[in-house]
């Protein structure tokens, strides 16, 4: 410390030089890191074709997602129905052609179980494991060991966000300005903290695969209302794997409730998958702007309905 | 009489309860009136599905009572009128609590004039809270089942 | 069976009504069924609710989509109130006249009805005395429709569930009567004409006698209920056989260049949209619009 102050420099280094010297290596790990990251991320983009439902609903949200589809379209089948305490119950035959998870989810409303922490029921347990051991040998959700990769590539980064506290302490102690030195290393340390809590769950295939599919699937999308009978099961199970719970809820309210199907469930991979809520965060309708000729109108369904749905006399 | 007169007359007749206009036939207007309310019902149901479904095998004759007399305000205003009002009775089904607390925190309503989107606020629902933030709403606590 | 069915109009491929080529069988286009609908290959025209056409959010993809790949799209009025006795509220019909602008129609329409009196809403349409004065209302304000728009625009006789007392015209006198003072086309609703003439008692076929079958645009074909003794024009039933026969009827006389299948709610499962989409198709001799086809 003595010879240190002797020179006025903490460590022997000047403060500008370590300054520079730190930005140069931290921006130098930063692309490093990123550059790692992205690679393992990438996946495969060669297209992916004989996807089954239940691997695009635990792509799009992880397994609670994809039980969620196998509900939707046994719903629609007329296959399942609720008891109390968010129980399922069988309520008719298991239709033909049913998926492995399908019919595993049917065991279970024959069982009578609650639809609360299905997905980590040892009846569904071996149906989810095949669909996500499918998903990652296809590379479109990254394995286990990836994601550990995926973090443990940080490691510089955090050292490097030691180095810098180390030498603001010291510089501190050594009444030196550290002003400079606290920025690099706060922008240090956000972009490690940031990268370490969003760790992603699919590659870029992955992500890529997910949007084209939304895309080519928009018509069932709940903004949409879909006619679920016209689509019937099998859209039913697509519509949930690609949109989620609020499809459910849009599907059969009050199945939804008594089940207790989580609304705002983007699934169990809980990314930050934007909650949709229904009709009520998206587009308005009637009156939700002062001289609009909704206003008073009736005929000004949600999404453009027609004028004269729900029956009982129309015409026109 | 004339034509606007007539017409009014009759479009009082049928949404607002106001006497058979003279010389129609009331058996048929009465059959046109409940249609109206039916179709205006599942109009409504489509814009407040929980409300609907809440109230399950009861919501046409509920939507009926309430709406018989008064002539719509467009299908949002009508549901919201009416859940309101099941609310102040304690009548309004839970999971069209969380429906109607979902509406609120996005449009402000003064229950005359056509609601306008609300800017910025934060409502307290059954296990959480909705924080609106220039028209987005987001949740916050443990809302599991909304 | 097919080609002498044909009229003055000519068979398909060639211009009917209006300067209007024959579109054959087409569907009203609604968010609920746009998958089902976009399955359709042979489909070459569609109709939608002209008030689901947002002015402030862009055209429904879906529907972009069919009018990329050459459907014609024909925006279908609930709300203009061209039988009121006012003049049709400005800004309506300027949302309108926008909606078919910007799905590039060839053709618009709306109904002969009123939707508002006195300040309130029906939420429905409601059927006009067939006098004079409501002719008079009815071709004032489809002038005004008619001023703004550059297309062909036609115009639907509604179903009635009561009539008036002071009618002085037959149904068939008071369309006509309006037909030929605006030179607007027709848009007849033949399960309208199927539920009037039930509900009235009479035969359901007397107004095709009545009316200018030559000027008919399209033909809306939908389902029903009976409820306390009147027939509901519903669009959430099935199409009854009595209405095909109908379709039948009337394309034995003159068929129309193009027919739809209008639904609006309660939709069945695709298999029945495609039954009943083919049994327009059987009944008017156009060839079918769905993949199988009957």
């Amino acid at each position: 410390m003595d010879q240190l102050a002797a020179t006025g420099d903490t460590w022997g280094i000047s403060g500008p030089n370590f300054l520079r010297f730190y930005i140069v290596t931290g921006v130098v790990v930063l692309l490093g890191v990123l550059l790692f990251r992205s690679r393992i991320r990438r996946g495969k983009t060669r297209s992916w074709s004989d996807q089954t439902t239940q691997e695009i609903a635990y792509l799009a949200g992880g397994p609670r997602q994809a039980v969620y589809a196998s509900i939707g379209a046994l719903r629609v089948a007329g296959a399942i129905g609720s008891l109390s305490g968010k129980r399922l119950a069988t309520s008719g035959p298991l239709p033909a052609g049913m998926s492995e998870l399908d019919q595993a989810v049917y065991q279970a409303a024959w069982q009578q179980l609650p639809t609360t922490g299905l997905e980590r029921s040892s009846l569904l347990s071996p149906a989810l494991t095949a669909v996500r051991r499918r998903l990652e040998s296809a590379r479109l959700l990254l394995s286990a060991g990836d994601r550990a990769a995926m973090r443990l590539a940080l490691l510089p980064l955090f050292a490097l966000v030691g180095v810098g506290v180390a030498r603001i302490v010291a510089g501190v102690q050594n009444n030196r300005s550290v002003t400079y030195l606290i920025l690099a290393t706060a922008v240090l340390a956000l972009f490690s903290c940031v990268m370490l809590a969003r760790t992603p769950v699919r590659t870029r295939a992955g992500n890529a695969q997910l949007f084209t599919l939304r895309r080519r699937n928009t018509h069932l999308a709940p903004s949409q209302s879909p006619s679920w009978t016209t689509y019937g099961a099998a859209g039913a199970g697509l519509g949930v794997a690609l949109f989620g719970a609020a499809s459910l809820w849009a599907m059969d309210p009050a199945f939804a409730a008594a089940t207790g199907i989580n609304r705002m469930a983007t699934g169990g991979f809980g990314d930050s998958g934007g909650v949709f809520l229904g009709n009520y965060g998206a587009s308005t309708d009637s009156g939700s702007s002062g001289g609009s000729s909704c206003s008073s109108g009736s005929s000004c369904g949600g999404g453009g309905g027609g004028g004269c749905g729900g029956g009982g006399g129309c015409g026109g | 009489m004339s034509l606007a007169a007539r017409q009014a007359e009759l479009v009082a007749a049928l949404t607002a309860g106001a006497p058979v206009p003279a010389g129609m036939d009331p058996v048929r207007l009465g059959i046109a009136a409940r249609a109206l309310l039916y179709k205006r019902a599942g109009e409504v149901a489509r814009r407040w599905p929980l409300l609907a479904a809440g109230l399950g095998p009861d919501w046409h004759r509920v939507f009926a009572e309430w709406a018989g007399a008064r002539p719509t305000a467009g299908s949002l205003r009508d549901g919201w009128d009416l859940a309101r009002e099941l609310q102040g009775r304690a009548a309004l089904p839970e999971i069209a609590e969380r429906e109607l607390a979902l509406v609120e925190a996005r449009w402000r309503y003064d229950g005359r004039t056509p609601p306008r989107p609300r800017r910025l606020g934060i409502r307290r629902v059954a296990d959480g809270r909705l924080l609106t933030i220039s028209g987005r709403v987001m949740v916050i606590g443990r809302s599991d089942s909304l | 069976m097919v080609a002498d069915k044909a009229g003055p109009a000519g068979p398909t491929g060639l211009i009917g009504a209006g300067g209007l080529p024959d579109w054959g069988v087409g569907i009203g286009w609604r968010p609920e069924i746009a998958g089902y609908i976009d399955g359709l290959p042979g489909l070459k025209f569609v109709e939608v609710v002209a008030e689901a056409i947002d002015e402030h959010l862009p055209i429904p993809a879906a529907l972009k989509a069919l009018r990329d790949r050459g459907v014609a799209v024909v925006p279908h009025g609930t709300r203009l109130s061209i039988g009121g006795a006012d003049p049709i509220e400005p800004d309506r019909l300027r949302q309108f006249v926008a909606a078919a602008h910007r799905l590039e129609a060839p053709l618009a329409s709306e109904h002969i009805a009123f939707v508002r009196a006195g300040g309130v809403e029906a939420g429905h349409l409601l059927p006009l005395p067939r006098t004079r004065e409501a002719v008079d209302a009815v071709v004032a304000n489809t002038r005004l429709v008619q001023q703004e728009l550059d297309i062909p625009f036609a115009l639907e006789p509604i179903a009635a569930i009561f009539d008036w007392p002071e009618d002085e015209l037959t149904e068939g006198q008071f369309i006509s009567e309006i037909l030929e003072r605006t030179g607007a086309l027709l848009l007849l609703d033949v399960a309208n004409v199927y539920a009037n003439a039930i509900n009235r008692g009479e035969p359901p076929s007397g107004l095709f006698d009545a009316v200018p079958l030559d000027r008919v645009a399209y033909v809306h074909v939908a389902g029903g209920s009976m409820h306390e003794g009147v027939y509901h024009d519903t669009h959430t039933d099935p199409v009854p056989p009595e209405v095909f026969d109908l379709v039948e009827a009337l394309c034995d006389r003159h068929r129309p260049p193009a027919l739809m299948l209008e639904r609006d709610g309660h939709y069945p499962p695709a298999g029945q949209l495609t039954v009943e989409l083919d049994g327009i198709a059987t009944a008017s001799g156009y060839p079918p619009v769905t993949p199988a086809g009957p």
